[in-house]
């Protein structure tokens, strides 16, 4: 199996052999986790950080008990709390959206890596830049764009992140999310959310088996819904 | 045990056109279910009015697990335009 990280981080530049095999030892552990499973908790100091290498995870903020907003989805190759490293108190917590294949890396290793490996440490660098840039994107089709075309371009930006990392083709993929977790990342209501399904799959943007979602269109649905992947810096440049 | 949550149907008529809600969701109790379908409204208003044809109407049926409809909540847009006699604050602005 590719290292779903090196994978990742070979989406913005080539890797050297030294930094893949660093970064196959990074996952020699993996751990496996079922759904709906805390992996970081808002107001834990954690000194480990949580590798994504198998399922969806999301990012979220605690608003009242059973309420909450998510503020990013990740996927296989995410080195999804390489925030702990730095912010020390988490403002926030993650959990598992399906079952997960995980590594915890020490944080003590990852201080090891930014003293002897420039390049590597550049490339985490991007890999939480573009955590933010996503998050710029959201606050932005938020504010702007109504519930359908948000709904779309989310549909749009996960197909473009799962196909860069190597696990969607076709316009075909797994949007393992319930309709109450649709809701906590659109902010919008579940009844809402449901209906925007509808409407989506009426005027043929997009299909939907259960939960798979295929995009018969790929330029209608992007231009619907305004939907640019700059911001996802994908391509291999000189970091 | 836990006790099992009711379950409520969110159909949705927009002018003809419906949408009926295929899974429903599940709510402590009618009121809750009341607060989800005025959410829905007031975020499709939204989304919605300023974009649909005067006058519009949205109406969300909130059914319960039989189908057998339970309350309607409903939000009407419409524009009139009103010809006659401008407000003496209008009249005073375009006097010199």
């Amino acid at each position: 199996m590719t290292n779903p990280l090196a994978r990742k981080l070979a989406q913005y530049d080539v890797l050297s052999e030294e930094e893949n095999q660093l970064l196959d030892e990074l996952i020699e552990q993996p751990e496996k986790i079922v759904a709906h499973t805390d992996l970081v908790s808002e107001g834990s100091r954690p000194t480990e950080s949580v590798l994504l290498l198998e399922g969806y995870c999301a990012r979220y903020k605690s608003i009242t008990p059973g309420k909450r907003q998510f503020t990013a989805i990740h996927i296989a190759g995410d080195f999804l709390d390489l925030h702990s490293f730095l912010i020390k108190k988490m403002d926030h917590s993650v959990l598992t959206l399906t079952p997960c294949v995980i590594v915890r890396v020490p944080h003590a290793r990852l201080t090891t890596i930014t003293e002897r490996h420039p390049h590597l440490t550049r490339l985490l660098w991007l890999t939480t830049l573009i955590d933010s840039s996503i998050h710029r994107q959201w606050l932005t089709v938020m504010a702007t764009l109504d519930g359908l075309r948000h709904f779309a371009h989310l549909i749009c930006e996960t197909y473009v992140r799962l196909s860069a990392q190597g696990v969607a083709t076709d316009y075909r993929y797994t949007l393992p999310m319930t309709r109450d977790e649709l809701s906590a990342v659109l902010g919008l209501s579940p009844v809402h959310v449901s209906h925007l399904f509808q409407d989506l799959r009426q005027r043929g943007l997009i299909e939907q088996d259960d939960s798979l979602i295929t995009i018969p269109d790929w330029p209608a649905l992007a231009t619907f819904a305004k939907f640019d992947p700059t911001y996802l810096s994908i391509g291999q440049e000189p970091r | 045990m836990e006790q099992k949550m009711p379950r409520y149907f969110f159909d949705l008529s927009d002018n003809d056109k419906i949408f009926l809600d295929p899974e429903g969701s599940e709510a402590e109790h009618l009121e809750l279910a009341r607060d989800e379908a005025v959410r829905t409204l007031t975020e499709m208003a939204k989304d919605k009015l300023p974009e649909g044809s005067s006058p519009r109407k949205l109406i969300i049926t909130i059914r319960d697990e039989t189908r057998q409809p339970l309350e309607s909540v409903s939000i009407i847009f419409e524009l009139k335009s009103l010809p006659g006699v401008p407000l003496e604050s209008d009249r005073s602005e375009r006097l010199p």
